[in-house]
């Protein structure tokens, strides 16, 4: 038998799955992360998961530990190395105020202290000439005033490198001579376009990355081997993607959003089994939700990324977080209006219904008051909810100062959590030109269920899936992941006078690079999939649209095609097209794609149409907005429902901590998988 | 009535439509002075002009969209204002207040055939006309020379483009400069807002989405008004000076605001402020209200959202035919000059009251510098445009931020090198970093402006106007004043002149351009600053040795950069004795 295993660590838990590669069987387990020491967390849930690491062929791993650095503060001492005149380029960014009205604001800390940001003579013109060589001796005087510094990663970022790096390799060369331990980041292999700001503090944040990353890494890894682990540790990147560890540990900015990227993933091949192209992932727990639009199988990839203030370009999952979760706490402000959140209670002290010191009413006492959770089956009954403490909470705290009773308070807090995450996925949808009519929605975490039909009523959205054991989906999508490398090439210039031949060449040379390294990493060709696309925009604009290309190598037909496609996208998005106006090539991306065999989806028992009595529970009143009362709504089991199974609404699922609300009128069908498929009437 | 839930769900919704204007704007728009400067703003209003929600953008601009639809009203009546109908508006004197770029374009929204509301945009045309490309002259002494004035004019009537409205635009601005294409993404940009408060009236009911904004109004001024009278009743005032008005370089123009707050109230005088002026530093009375809207909105309720009962407690006592409520034919393309002065007066003013949050001079203005000419290939004309980042004034506890482009233009930013130099390959940066020493000295240092230094393959003009090169940023409770603001041009052949404001100024191939903003002010005596403060200002090179020891008082070994203890001790200890002499 021999078993895939995902670990992820989160910021409260670390969890564990493991699935029987044979039967697609699946288990999970969930520890506390130990933040001072995540090996020593991880390797709990792999001793309690009890996992046979020798019969694991693959581990697949995200971890928070790159994020955490920067949020903490507590990244690597670097240095960096730039053109001369221009090292304050990272601390000078963009100019702007991050706030709006807040003159008090502060900008972020620059990642390398000025001291440590040495300037060499050279320079590289736009187009990529060398406008002034690069002079190797007072270069190499430079470099030695690190000797006594402490440095332990440096940065290098060069202007116009994306066009031509020869400058920032040669630095390389004498860093290497001088210091054949320092690790070292070259803007150039870190994020090839142009801007010199946001590349520059692309490369410097996985500069002072590096070395954290590297030495979890090695302890990981150092653990593995002495159990025995013979297989392939692989690494989840902010794209969704896996990476090798060889390229983690010299790519780390790649993995700073590794965890919310899983769930999106697993969404994705959810669709694929249900046969839904164009879904929209929904994934709420206690402090926020997250939305994310899912199409063919692939989330969303967005190229910017902001942490604490600080930009990258690196591929991430366009994942669109709103502060609505379980644990979001109602609140009446000074001027009498109603707020959800940002302030979050967690878990702990929790919602005031836990008991657990919580005086402030959240979402999930609303829910507890309206009867859509039950507060002696939460939990399988192991944790019994305090309804009467949240009645004081929300009646104290919102009902009064609103002049409201209990019930519409209640129904008020959720209305306006819900409207914070449908405006989540308007962004994602109605916003980028999308009909959400188009779409299904996926709802998963702790949350996600009980809010995800009055979202899909609110936004038309037709159908619901809710998957099965939602609270540990993102987990489970660690094992839907494939190997992912990205490359892009800044090659400004005008789509008419578009050079094929060099286009083809930079082409060619991304193509070669993703499919060695996926022949490295043992994908045969047969299970590669490479992408390209090119972001264009009309002449002057700023903002790019990544059109792919469909025929390899570019042809002056499939310009022509490009251009027309890249009309059609514009006028779908944004309202107008502009078919006189010359387009503007910015980047060549190509995406390397090597396919994992993905998990199986295990079959569920096969009922009839009626559900079987034991999946029965009885009625309780619940209240339902639309009815504007209580409601006698029959609840079931979820594990008693079996596949064929249908229900009409209104109707309760209960599974664990977890609650599915199904609307009056709603038809809710069991899978073959299990999943609960719901048809919205709204 | 309402209910207070659909009253909140109401407002997300209205903000939610302002911010998808602004995405609109940002991902359509041609200018890199729009898409990447950020130089625009869209917000929601009422019949009434009364803004009911507004996308994160322009803060200045934002304040004073009413105006320009309530001109309008005005001028055309209701009985020709269509579904349909698109507007521009930029005059300066009734409405806009600024100058003649800053173009107004807003739908007006129907409930059927009542009139509803306005989704409005207003955006910085890189040209509208006038005596130098840019259309941003400093030697203008009447806006006829600065461009095109359009009042309440239709260029959409009933949905159809008024063609004729169109011709004049294309005959008399630099087209070349790519504005018509912005000026697609600004309709592009009333379109997206009028569908979407369209569905808005369609899913809540005009009767509705009305008695919402009312109650979301009253809220907004119930929390403005509880901010306000948290402090201390009194009579605050400030006056400062602006450099010169562009014209005659060698007269400093006076800037004087008094702020009464009683209780919830807020009154604010600028009747002492200098009469119009011949050059192009005026501004008309809308912006001027705007800039003291601003104000209020930062120290009272800056997380909120912002709508027109914010600005409720409000009022602005403004005598026409002052520099602040200029009147035509009064000249106004650097109209933002004064505004400037007067936001950060209006801090100092309050600073008694609000002392914690209150932060000694900026470096004053961002000082756009417009760079003209003909493209060395192919001899077609283009703009070079950036804005300039400069320090903040140190605060009651902490030093100044470094390199931040002015506040009130806060969503603004600069110019990537590397995209100016793809854009203009005949341009070479060759520095551009902080100013050592620009900051004012203090307990708590201002931040540093900085260096940015350039040249031009091919001979050009530029338009450049520098303020707070006379006048320094103040400190206040004993911190120094900033560095000024400087600009100096270089020829090959080694002779350099410094510009302070100038149109048209010549600019050979070859010749180096330099600007250095300045810093901000300090904030406290700089002999208290802490020792392990200056040494690391040294080691990152922000202070110099020479500055440590001068400013602060602070000796340290050349070499290691080591404290030595006892000479600084001593050397304080001087100082500090002078001082009080000083001030006996």
């Amino acid at each position: 038998m021999t078993t895939r295993v995902g670990i992820d660590i989160g910021g409260t838990f670390t969890d564990l799955v493991a699935m029987d590669e044979a039967t697609g069987a699946i288990r999970f387990s969930k520890v506390a992360t130990v933040p001072q020491d995540l090996v020593a967390g991880m390797t709990d849930a792999l001793e309690r998961g009890a996992v046979d690491l020798a019969a694991t062929p693959l581990v697949l791993h995200g971890t928070t530990v790159a994020i955490n650095a920067i949020l903490e503060g507590k990244g690597a001492r670097t240095a960096l190395i730039t053109t001369e005149g221009f090292r304050d380029v990272l601390q000078i960014g963009r100019g702007d105020y991050p706030e709006l009205y807040n003159h008090l604001v502060r900008k972020p800390e620059p990642l390398v202290p000025r001291h440590l940001r040495l300037e060499v003579t050279e320079r590289i013109s736009a187009r990529g000439e060398v406008r002034t060589a690069l002079e190797v001796e007072p270069a190499r005087r430079v470099i030695r005033q690190l000797d006594d510094a402490g440095v332990e990663a440096i940065a290098v970022c060069f202007l116009h490198a994306y066009v031509n790096p020869v400058h920032e390799l040669e630095v390389a060369r004498l860093l290497h001579e001088i210091y054949p331990e320092a690790l070292l980041s070259l803007s150039h292999q870190i994020s090839r376009e142009w801007r010199e700001y946001e590349r520059t503090s692309t490369t410097v944040m996985n500069a002072t990355i590096q070395p954290i990353v590297q030495r979890y890494l090695h302890a990981f890894d150092d653990y593995l081997q002495a159990h025995q682990f013979a297989g392939t540790l692989l690494i989840m990147q902010s794209s969704g993607g896996l990476m090798p560890v060889a390229r983690a540990l010299r790519r780390p900015v790649t993995m700073i959003e590794s965890g919310p990227a899983a769930g999106a993933i697993a969404t994705g091949l959810l669709g694929q089994a249900v046969g839904a192209e164009r879904l929209i992932s929904f994934d709420m727990g206690g402090t926020t939700a997250k939305t994310c639009l899912v199409q063919q199988g692939l989330p969303h990839v967005s190229p910017e990324y902001v942490v604490n203030g600080h930009v990258m370009r690196v591929p991430v999952i366009d994942i669109v977080e709103v502060s609505a979760g379980g644990g979001s706490i109602a609140w009446v402000d000074n001027g009498g209006s109603l707020h959800v959140g940002p302030q979050s209670a967690g878990a702990d002290p929790g919602p005031v219904c836990y008991d657990r010191g919580g005086t402030a009413p959240t979402v999930t006492d609303a829910n507890l008051l309206l009867g859509r959770m039950d507060p002696h089956h939460f939990l399988g009954g192991e944790m019994p909810l305090q309804r009467p403490r949240a009645e004081v909470a929300v009646h104290e705290q919102v009902a009064q100062p609103l002049g409201l009773d209990l019930m519409a308070a209640s129904a008020g807090i959720l209305r306006l959590a819900q409207v914070k995450m449908a405006h989540a996925i308007r962004a994602i949808t109605i916003e980028q030109g999308m009909d959400p009519r188009d779409f299904t929605l996926v709802a998963y975490g702790g949350a996600g269920p009980l809010h995800a039909i009055a979202l899909a009523r609110e936004l038309a959205i037709p159908r619901v899936l809710i998957p099965l054991q939602p609270a540990h989906f993102s987990a489970w999508g660690m094992l839907c992941a494939d190997l992912r490398h990205d490359f892009v090439r800044t090659t400004p210039g005008l789509l008419e006078q578009i050079d094929l031949a060099t286009t083809n060449a930079i082409f060619v040379e991304m193509m070669q690079e993703g499919e060695t390294l996926l022949r490295r990493e043992g994908i045969p060709d047969a299970r590669m999939t490479l992408s390209r696309s090119i972001d264009l925009r009309y002449m002057g604009q700023e903002h790019t649209v990544s059109v792919p290309v469909d025929v390899a190598p570019l042809t002056p037909e499939e310009a022509v095609r490009l251009r027309r496609r890249f009309d059609a996208t514009h006028q779908a998005t944004y309202s107008y097209a502009a078919p006189e106006v010359e387009v503007e090539m910015v980047n060549l991306r190509l995406t390397a794609l090597g396919h994992l065999q993905p998990p199986h989806l295990a079959p569920w028992p096969q009922g009839t149409l009626q559900p079987p009595a034991m999946a029965y529970r009885g009625t309780r009143p619940v209240y339902f907005e639309s009815c504007q009362q209580l409601v006698d709504c029959p609840v079931y089991r979820r594990d008693g429902l079996q596949a064929g199974n249908e229900l009409v609404g209104p109707a309760l699922v209960e599974e664990g901590a977890t609650v599915t609300v199904v609307y009056p009128s709603d038809r809710l069908v069991v899978s073959p998988y299990g999943l609960l498929d719901i048809s919205v009437h709204g | 009535m309402v209910d207070p839930i659909s009253v909140e769900v109401i407002r997300a919704a209205l903000h939610a439509a302002a911010e998808e204007m602004k995405i609109c704007m940002l991902k359509t728009t041609y200018s890199p002075i729009l898409n990447e400067a950020r130089d625009f703003g869209c917000a929601i209003f009422d019949t009434e002009g009364q803004m009911i929600a507004e996308a994160v953008g322009l803060p200045l601009f934002q304040g004073h969209l009413g105006w320009p639809v309530l001109a309008t009203i005005r001028d055309r009546g209701w009985e020709d204002i269509h579904p349909g109908d698109i507007f521009i508006h930029n005059d300066p004197y009734d409405g806009g207040g600024n100058h003649l770029n800053d173009v107004v374009m807003f739908a007006p929204c129907f409930a059927g055939d009542e009139p509803f509301g306005f989704v409005v945009t207003k955006a910085h045309w890189v040209d509208v006309g006038g005596s130098v490309p840019g259309s941003m002259a400093v030697d203008t002494t009447e806006f006829y020379q600065e461009g095109l004035r359009l009042q309440s004019l239709k260029l959409f009537q009933r949905g159809a483009e008024n063609r004729d409205v169109w011709r004049v635009i294309t005959a008399n601005i630099r087209t070349e400069t790519g504005v018509m294409k912005d000026i697609r993404a600004m309709i592009a940009t009333c379109h997206t807002g009028r569908r979407r408060l369209q569905e808005l009236i369609e899913r809540y009911g005009a009767a509705t989405l009305q008695e919402s904004c009312q109650i979301i109004m009253t809220q907004s001024e119930r929390r403005t008004r509880k901010a306000l009278a948290a402090l201390p009743d009194g009579t605050y005032q400030a006056q400062g000076w602006l450099d010169n008005d562009g014209i005659d370089l060698d007269k400093p123009l006076r800037i004087a605001v008094t702020i009464t707050i009683s209780g919830s109230d807020m009154q604010v005088d600028l009747s002492a402020c200098e009469p119009q002026v011949q050059g192009p530093f005026n501004c008309g009375d809308a912006i001027t209200i705007s800039a003291c809207r601003f104000v209020l909105k930062c120290f009272t309720t800056p997380h909120d959202p912002n709508d027109e009962g914010c600005f409720r407690p409000l009022q602005v006592t403004l005598p026409p035919g002052l520099i602040v409520s200029a009147q035509a034919p009064a000249s106004v393309s650097r109209y933002f000059t004064p505004l400037l002065l007067l936001i950060e007066l209006m801090f100092r003013a309050l600073a008694p009251a609000l002392r914690e949050t209150i932060t000694a001079a900026n470096y004053g203005d961002h000082m756009p510098t417009i760079v003209y000419g003909l493209r060395p290939d192919s001899q077609t004309p283009f703009i070079h445009a950036d804005l300039n980042a400069g320090g903040n004034g140190a605060r009651v506890d902490g030093d100044g931020e470094s390199a931040l482009i002015i506040m009130a233009a806060s969503a603004v930013r600069n110019t990537p090198i590397e995209v100016s130099e793809t854009k203009y390959p005949f341009v070479h940066y060759t520095r551009y970093g902080l100013r050592q020493d620009s900051g004012g000295a203090g307990t708590y240092r201002g931040g540093l402006g900085i260096l940015r230094e350039w040249m031009y393959g091919t001979a050009v003009a530029g338009t450049f106007t520098l303020e707070r090169s006379v006048t320094p940023p103040w400190g206040l409770d004993g911190g120094h004043t900033g560095d000024i603001n400087d600009l100096t041009i270089t020829d090959a052949d080694g002779n350099s002149r410094q510009v302070r404001k100038g149109t048209r100024v010549p600019i050979q191939a070859g010749s180096v351009v330099r600007i250095q903003t300045g810093g901000g002010g300090g904030y406290g005596d700089p002999l208290a600053r802490q020792v392990e403060s200056v040494q690391t200002d040294v080691l990152d090179g922000y202070c110099s040795l020479e500055s440590a020891r001068e400013q602060y008082g602070v000796v340290l070994d050349a070499d290691t950069l080591t404290i030595d203890m006892p000479q600084t001790t001593a050397l304080r200890r001087t100082r500090c004795a002078s001082q009080n002499g000083g001030t006996r």
